[in-house]
């Protein structure tokens, strides 16, 4: 007995890295795994508060999923975080690109840390204060924009910009981008970093321009960690951001600001319909796994052609 | 060499670490109660030194949960007022209040957490609480108490038994007992007095007169103080919508307040307001108000504080609201002595409509009150604590504060000189002494009641308050009237003889599907109001039917039927 304990303590101390290692492996499972079991009150009708353990429910199929596919405000709302998560992901995408690029051609070194910092900082303000923000300056009652839009004679009546149900998902794209895309440069700033200048180096004996190096030296170099970030992304298309959309949904906008999340926010905790919400869940986690496996094919179907 | 131990060490707190993760998470699963609040644990050691310690008797501790935010940072237990009343009854209180406004969004959160704490007001979430067991029946206890028992008419005892399945009375009703507004009506059509005067004090009754009221002056009056003036506005933002949803047309077709529903005063059959035509005469308002480019363009996107903002700013011409609702914008107008921007409500009907029943019953609702939580280790003592609140001699403190600073006692009558009504007037003391603040939490005497000492409970209901509370120029302006309230621009309260519909509601629990459904033809109400305000005049009709054919796809019956029920079981209770 007392070999065998201290063989399996020696072994575990042999292999001390690899259990440190499967640290992150627990938390993983602990946190994000452990809590499926909640998944089973959607197949139940689930009453909250009265004691019960999870097998003494109510048990009713697929009554739940049947009852959300058939409400017609379920589709409004699939098709709207739909509608916000690609405006976002191309928007983000373009403008977060397009920014690192462009701070990485200032020479300037004091020029692109301001730049730099000014960026980002819109990141670290909460989206509470930066939706109040928004309110303010679009405001068609006496908001700056419209004041100098009316000043100039552009416009001849105020325009209630956050009110504008047609051009909503746009509203929410755009502050993503103002929001995001300075602390989302980073990454790939860095990632211009590591680009060898070799390669700078022969496309200038080359006689390459600046914009040329840029697309035949800077994109390609960074393209891995862009696709790396896509298929991440597009897992997350379903999770366009509920403190955002819901802060800067009014009664104006209800008609397109109504995500998947803020209807599952609604059933589940304001009607107290957590079957309802749970049963929500499984189909937006459904969803967003077929998203990422679908990308990453794709990435991997077109990288083996070598389009990039 | 130093490297390795080091490392060693750090590995076997990594694995300490996990370990710890897991059994707590587990721990969690299982118990679901690891965590109690300080008080809890308090109280329960509490009692059981009390027992063998008799007349020395330690004080109890218990935490309140109150579904109502604060408007003052002062903890009300620390006032002179809570720190006598915890004298007076040997508990230590601690309150603690909603944040924000979304009651529902917080009861369920404390009902899937399951820790409540020992003393709950749900407001409108009472329903979801019984419904989740989270209360104590107390029906036993209140049979066997000295001031609660006799607290209660008869009528009023029945209606409490009559709010749970079971027959039990699960909470003290609170703020339920009867009562009526003296000095200003509760909700009603608002007028700046600028206008009013500008029309020579005309008495508004007519839904027509008051919009064209508003549309002419806003037309003479394009701008305020270098702003636009706002012809019309409402609060839109969450639960705040209410007005905008149900709340303002069914006064205008005579109507008394019966939450989501009016209720017809003759034969009490229920009907819900937001596809009625007189919910549709409300949005034809909004419509021409819009159209004529009255109303606030920012109505349908701003929140709360921007919609007080805009009032305390004198630019709102007419509104419709509940006064209590904006009443710190209403002060802010009398602080900055924008007295001509001041509002007053009035009574307006649609044409056909005799009577107006805004200022309503004057009802006693059993929907909603003071719960003893499951949670609550000592719940005898607690309920013993509420008892001894409800003696006169309690209720006086909480009515009238400390005697001798609040009041004096002269000649076995209750008195105030200048200084104490000044005090009692100033919202920065009354928040300071304690004042006032408890009288709606401990709601057990009725403000329009009297002492067995011959005294009104509520000094604030007397025509001596009126006097001392009008200002100058509010008794100018009621001069113009020949009243002496604003209260009597409207017709009387009148004697409850059912429970009224919102009580109703509050007792429905949330996962009713009927309720569920309610809500969602709210939702739906708040998505096309803006769109029924920013049509054309010619476009109303068409926009309205396809609103009301969004709504029809509903099953608003259920709720119906059941609360139809309800109201009429309570009628019995009134007639027998």
């Amino acid at each position: 007995m007392r070999t065998n304990a201290s063989k399996w303590l020696k072994t575990l101390y042999a292999q001390r890295q690899l259990v440190v290692l499967s640290l992150p492996v627990l938390f993983l499972l602990v946190f994000n795994y452990y809590p499926l079991w909640g998944w089973l009150i959607a197949f139940q009708d689930y009453k909250i508060g009265k004691n019960l353990t999870l097998f003494q429910q109510k048990w009713v199929g697929l009554d739940n999923f049947i009852s959300i596919f058939t409400d017609s405000r379920f589709y409004s709302a699939l098709v709207n975080t739909m509608g916000m998560g690609l405006l976002k992901i191309i928007f983000s995408y373009l403008f977060t690109l397009t920014l690192a690029v462009l701070i990485n051609e200032i020479r300037l070194l004091r020029f692109k840390k301001a730049v730099q910092t000014i960026s980002y900082l819109p990141h670290f303000v909460s989206w509470v204060v930066a939706a109040n923000l928004l309110f303010v300056v679009f405001s068609p009652d006496n908001g700056i924009i419209n004041l100098i839009l009316m000043r100039l004679g552009i416009i001849d009546q105020t325009i209630p910009f956050m009110g504008m149900p047609s051009i909503f998902w746009l509203v929410v794209a755009f502050s993503e981008v103002w929001k995001s895309s300075g602390y989302g440069a980073i990454i790939y700033l860095s990632a211009m970093t590591a680009i060898d200048p070799v390669l700078y180096e022969s496309a200038d004996i080359d006689g390459a321009g600046r914009v040329r190096k840029i697309f035949s030296v800077t994109l390609p170099s960074i393209m891995p960690t862009v696709k790396i970030l896509l298929v991440l992304t597009i897992g997350r298309l379903l999770s366009v951001g509920f403190e955002q959309v819901y802060l800067l949904r009014t009664a104006m906008t209800m008609s397109t600001g109504t995500t998947l999340e803020i209807y599952i926010y609604e059933f589940a905790l304001r009607y107290a319909q957590y079957s309802k919400g749970a049963a929500l869940s499984i189909f937006n986690s459904a969803i967003s796994l077929a998203l990422i496996f679908i990308s990453h094919m794709t990435l991997k179907y077109f990288d083996q052609e070598g389009v990039f | 060499m130093k490297f390795v131990r080091n490392s060693k060490i750090f590995y076997m707190y990594c694995l300490a670490l996990t370990v710890l993760f897991l059994v707590s998470a587990c721990g969690a699963g299982a118990n679901g109660t690891l965590s109690q609040t300080a008080g809890d644990v308090q109280a329960g050691s509490n009692a059981d030194t009390a027992q063998a310690g008799g007349q020395e008797e330690a004080p109890a501790s218990f935490t309140i949960f109150r579904m109502e935010s604060s408007n003052t940072t002062i903890p009300p237990e620390d006032t002179p007022v809570g720190k006598k009343l915890q004298e007076l009854t040997n508990v230590n209180i601690s309150i603690e209040y909603l944040v924000g406004t979304d009651v529902r969004q917080k009861a369920s959160l404390m009902i899937a957490g399951g820790d409540y704490p020992d003393l709950i007001l749900p407001a409108d979430a009472s329903g979801d609480f019984l419904a989740a067991g989270a209360f104590v029946n107390l029906s036993e206890w209140i049979e066997g108490s000295e001031n609660l028992k006799n607290n209660y008419t008869d009528v009023e005892m029945n209606l409490m038994k009559a709010s749970s399945d079971d027959g039990g009375i699960y909470w003290l009703p609170c703020g339920g007992k009867a009562n009526e507004d003296r000095l200003y009506p509760a909700a009603g059509y608002y007028l700046n007095m600028d206008l009013l005067k500008e029309n020579d004090y005309p008495v508004v009754t007519s839904f027509e007169q008051w919009q064209d009221l508003v549309i002419d002056y806003v037309k003479k009056h394009p701008d305020y103080n270098g702003q636009t003036t706002i012809g019309f506005t409402l609060p839109t933002e969450g639960w705040r919508a209410s007005g905008l949803q149900y709340g303002g047309s069914r006064f205008l077709a005579g109507y008394p307040n019966d939450g989501v529903t009016v209720v017809d005063q003759e034969t009490l059959e229920m009907k819900l307001i937001m596809d009625q035509d007189f919910e549709k005469d409300f949005f034809r308002m909004i419509n021409r108000m819009w159209n004529e480019g009255a109303a606030d363009k920012e109505m349908f996107m701003q929140t709360n504080d921007q919609y007080n903002q805009k009032i305390s700013s004198g630019r709102v011409v007419s509104l419709y609201d509940q006064r209590s609702m904006f009443i710190d914008a209403l002060n802010a107008l009398g602080d900055a002595k924008l007295y001509d921007r001041m509002l007053v409500a009035w009574p307006a009907v649609l044409d056909g409509v005799d009577t107006e029943r805004y200022r309503g019953p004057r009802n006693f609702s059993a929907g909603s009150g003071l719960g003893i939580t499951t949670s609550c280790k000592d719940p005898e003592r607690l309920f013993e604590f509420l008892d001894t609140v409800a003696s006169e001699e309690v209720q006086k403190l909480l009515y009238w504060g400390v005697e001798g600073e609040d009041y004096t006692m002269d000649g076995g009558k209750m008195t105030r000189g200048a200084d104490q009504w000044a005090n009692a007037l100033s919202t920065d003391y009354k928040n300071k002494q304690g004042l006032e603040k408890f009288n709606t939490l401990f709601w057990f005497k009725g403000a329009l009641e009297t002492f067995s000492t011959g005294e009104p409970v509520d000094p604030t209901k007397t025509q001596e308050y009126a006097d001392l509370r009008y200002q100058d120029y509010e008794k100018e302006f009621l001069g113009h009237y020949n009243v002496s309230t604003f209260c009597d621009l409207f017709n009387p309260s009148y004697d409850a003889y059912y429970e009224p519909g919102w009580a109703i509601r509050q007792k429905i629990p949330t996962d009713n599907p009927g309720k569920v459904a309610i809500e969602t033809a709210l939702e739906i109400t708040r998505e096309w109001a803006p769109k029924m305000a920013q049509g054309t005049p010619d476009a109303f009709d068409g926009i309205w039917d396809a609103y009301v054919a969004e709504l029809d796809k509903l099953p608003l019956g259920e709720y119906l039927d059941l609360a139809n029920k309800m109201i009429l079981e309570t009628a019995d209770i009134y007639k027998n």
